[in-house]
This record gives structure tokens, C-alpha cells and sequence, in this order.
């Protein structure tokens, strides 16, 4: 699978990292029970820290996308496509709405998190 | 070239080559030894050392060794000679498997018949005679009939892979770092060649070690293949900012080829008997050399050199895509620091 991450975009690394393994989880791109790579050789090929590859997959355990277990690696669990087509749908309507009314990404992920912690 | 090969042409000699000659040589030396079977000692001797018989084992059990062998190999034949190249054709590697079922067969059924007929009438199996002339002779019947074979068979033609999707670039910004990583496991059609070698060489060992003194050696050769099946089922592919790189589970084997020295990539169609002659690390001839796990897509890329590397994997299109992108990205930095 693909992994991206720009160290000059602001958005912290881990969280770039997290967010496109998430992508393609979401998208179908990667199946259940498939391995993520052993995070040492992530880290070396993306030249980040081996704790912010660690983080990334930790925070996608948090979330019930990935099993994480010592000696076993990261495995991807939940990510039947079909789960995600409201959420797919949603977004993309939410994303296309935010852009009609002109709010930037980071107000609109701002005003996600406010609404999600109420 | 001039003159074109039907499919069917060649399929009809494969099958006599690689199907038909194998089973009718394993069926004749099945029934003569079964006829032999009320004079022959029971345990007879199965495998013999310099010093006379070492080895002993159940007769009938003994003679169906052939006959398996060659009817399984026939199976892996006709399989692997399906798909032949475009022109009707068969490729050099197709021979190769089709001639091998000829001395397999040969070497496997005039060996057993010489072993089985020097032990007719005898008491004890342990006064069973020399059998290595019968071995020469199997090997050299199964030779010369093989070779015959070959020029029975079309000349053979080596097509260049076929290239299947437009060359996809991934896109990539300044500064932004892009990797892509896959674990590839071998497949079905490999596991189960690997699986009948492996059952093959524990066959031959439970004979050889009946008599209990060479237990080291089934330890040292089950340990080996153990080995090479962890090496050879599970890699890791990764294409990133350094290039290809391709290891096995275990770390070995690897290979990288830095992106410096990649001229090219693309995507192409392999088919793993008809191109690589199997499942694995293969060299295919025409500086082409891969890591086969299935037939399919695959990355192949293209050394300065002008060898190729060739991998099946799932997504091959994004793998190439990456290093199209990493090489465009460095090529267009190249032109603005000169």
C-alpha cells in the first residue's frame, strides 16, 4: 500500500501518516488481515522516527483498525468497504459543503472535533 | 518465424512428449514389477551404498514410487504448457518441463525394474546385488529419449512480457515523501509444487532411514527444506526515495537496485511455468530475472544495465507509479541543480 507524508505541511507527522493508511483502509486499497509493514522499515524508508511510525499505528489500534501485537506486527482488522459507504457519502456531502461556503480544512476539522467531544 | 506453429501442433507433441511416452513407460514398469511381486523378498531392499543394501522397505509400496512420481509430473506438464506464446509456440522453459517428464519417467522406471529384477527368488533382501548400473542406464535412456524429445518438439520462443496498463505516475510534491510496501505471499499453484517436493523428499527419506541409521540426514535435509520454504512463501516488496527493494520473510533472501540505476518501470503480465519455468527466485534468461509467486501482474524494472528485475505482486500499477514519480521528481531536480 502507499504512505505519504510531508514533513512541510504543518499537519503533524504521525497524524499524515495514521490519516493515509486510514484512506486506504476506508477504501478498500488494503484487506483484512493484511500486514502493515514492521514499523523500523517504514520508518527507515519515509526517513521519520521509528516512535512517530509507532504512534501512527497505535493510534489506528485506538480506533479498532489495526491489531497491534508484540512479535506479530500491525494487522489491518476492520475494513469491510461496505461499513463505510454512509461514512464515505457523508463526507464527501460534508467535505463539498464546507468548500460551498467556503470554510478552509482547518476550521472544518476544528469545528469536527468540537462537535465530536460535546 | 516463416512459418507459424499451430497451438494445436504443439499441444498434440507436448502431450506425447510430456503426458503420453512418461505414463505408458510408468504403466509398463508398474505391471512387470506387479507380476514380479510373488518372488520378490518382503522387506526388499530401496536403497543401496557403496557396501551393498542399506536400505529396506514394503515391495508393493516400493514399485508404485514410479508410477506417482511420473503421473503427478504428467499432471504438472499439462498445466504448465496451457498458455503458450501468441505465436502458438511453445518457450524455452516449456520444453524443459516437457522433456524432463521423459528422462523423469525413464530414469524412475528402468532404475526400479532393475532393482526389483536382481532380487526375484532371493531369501533375504539383504543379499540383494549392486543396483547403480540399472541407475546409469535409466539416466542414459532417459537422456538420449529426452533430447530426442526436444527436437520432436517446435522450436521454442522466448516472447518479451507483455506490458498490460498504461504507465501510471504517482504524483508527488516537494519535499513530500512517498514509500510503497507489500507483503506478497506465494500462491496456490507455487504451494503446491512446493508441497509434492516436500512430500517427494519425505517419501524418499522415510525409505532410506527404515533402517534407522540415517536418522542425521532426514534431520539435516527436513531442516533444509523447512528453510527454503520460509524463505520462499512470504516478501516483503518496497519501492521508495532509495529505490527497489525485495526480501524474504526471514531478511534473506534480498535484493536492491538503487533508483540511480533504474532506467525504467512497468507493469507487465507474467505467467509463471511459460516465462520463469516455476515459483521463486528465477533467472529466465535475456538478463531477465524475478521473484515469482504467482502468475499475473507484476513490476518489472529495467537495470542501466538493461536487465530486468521482474516481481508478481497485487497493485503493481502503484509500485511502478511510485518509482515513475520518484524518478521524474529526481530527474527534474537533476535539471535544476546543473
Amino acid at each position: 500500500m502507499l504512505f505519504r507524508v510531508d514533513p512541510n505541511s504543518g499537519v503533524s507527522l504521525f497524524d499524515q501518516l495514521a490519516g493515509s493508511i486510514r484512506a486506504a483502509a476506508i477504501a478498500g486499497k488494503v484487506k483484512r488481515g493484511e500486514r502493515l509493514p514492521p514499523a523500523r522499515e517504514l520508518a527507515a524508508s519515509l526517513e521519520i522516527n521509528v516512535h512517530t511510525v509507532l504512534r501512527a499505528y497505535q493510534m489506528l489500534r485506538d480506533e479498532g483498525l489495526v491489531d497491534l501485537r508484540p512479535g506479530r506486527g500491525a494487522i489491518v482488522t476492520a475494513t469491510n468497504v461496505e461499513d463505510y459507504q454512509t461514512f464515505n457519502s457523508a463526507m464527501r456531502e460534508l467535505i463539498d459543503e464546507a468548500k460551498r461556503l467556503g470554510i478552509p480544512p482547518n476550521a472544518l476539522a476544528a469545528q469536527i472535533r468540537e462537535a465530536y467531544s460535546e | 518465424m516463416n512459418s507459424p506453429t499451430a497451438a494445436s501442433t504443439t499441444k498434440l507433441r507436448i502431450l506425447i512428449v510430456g503426458v503420453l511416452i512418461p505414463l505408458i513407460f510408468a504403466t509398463t514398469s508398474l505391471s512387470v514389477m506387479y507380476s514380479w511381486l510373488p518372488e520378490l523378498p518382503d522387506p526388499i531392499a530401496v536403497h543401496w551404498s557403496g557396501a551393498g543394501a542399506d536400505g529396506f522397505g514394503a515391495a508393493l509400496s516400493f514399485i508404485l514410487v514410479p508410477f506417482f512420481v511420473t503421473l503427478i509430473y504428467a499432471v504438472f506438464v499439462f498445466v504448465a504448457t496451457r498458455k503458450l506464446s501468441k505465436s502458438g509456440r511453445p518457450s524455452w522453459n516449456q520444453k524443459f518441463i516437457t522433456v524432463i517428464a521423459v528422462w523423469l519417467s525413464s530414469m524412475l522406471s528402468i532404475s526400479f525394474l532393475g532393482s526389483t529384477f536382481v532380487q526375484r527368488g532371493l531369501q533375504s533382501a539383504t543379499q540383494a546385488p549392486d543396483t547403480w548400473t540399472y541407475l546409469l542406464l535409466g539416466a542414459g535412456v532417459g537422456l538420449a529419449l529426452s533430447t530426442a524429445g526436444w527436437f520432436f518438439l517446435p522450436r521454442w520462443e522466448n516472447l518479451p512480457l507483455e506490458s498490460i496498463t498504461p504507465n501510471s505516475v504517482v504524483e508527488i510534491e516537494p519535499g513530500e515523501r512517498v514509500t510503497w510496501m507489500k507483503m506478497t505471499r506465494i500462491g496456490w499453484a507455487g504451494i503446491s509444487v512446493m508441497a509434492f517436493a516436500v512430500a517427494v523428499s519425505l517419501t524418499a527419506l522415510v525409505l532410506v532411514t527404515v533402517a534407522g541409521r540415517m536418522i542425521w540426514v532426514s534431520v539435516a535435509v527436513l531442516c533444509f527444506i523447512v528453510i527454503l520454504v520460509l524463505t520462499n512463501t512470504w516478501w516483503w516488496i518496497c519501492a521508495d526515495h532509495r529505490g527497489l527493494l525485495v526480501h524474504g520473510i526471514l531478511g534473506w533472501p534480498r535484493t536492491s537496485i538503487p533508483l540511480s540505476d533504474i532506467r525504467s518501470v512497468q507493469v507487465v503480465q507474467v505467467n509463471a511455468t511459460r516465462d520463469f519455468g516455476g515459483w521463486g527466485w528465477r533467472w529466465a534468461g535475456n538478463g531477465r530475472s524475478g521473484v515469482i509467486l504467482k502468475s499475473g501482474p507484476a513490476l518489472e524494472v529495467t537495470r542501466s544495465s538493461g536487465k530486468r528485475f521482474v516481481i508478481t505482486t497485487d497493485d503493481a500499477e502503484t509500485a511502478a507509479g511510485v518509482l515513475a514519480g520518484l524518478l521524474a521528481e529526481s530527474s527534474s531536480s537533476n535539471r535544476t541543480t546543473h
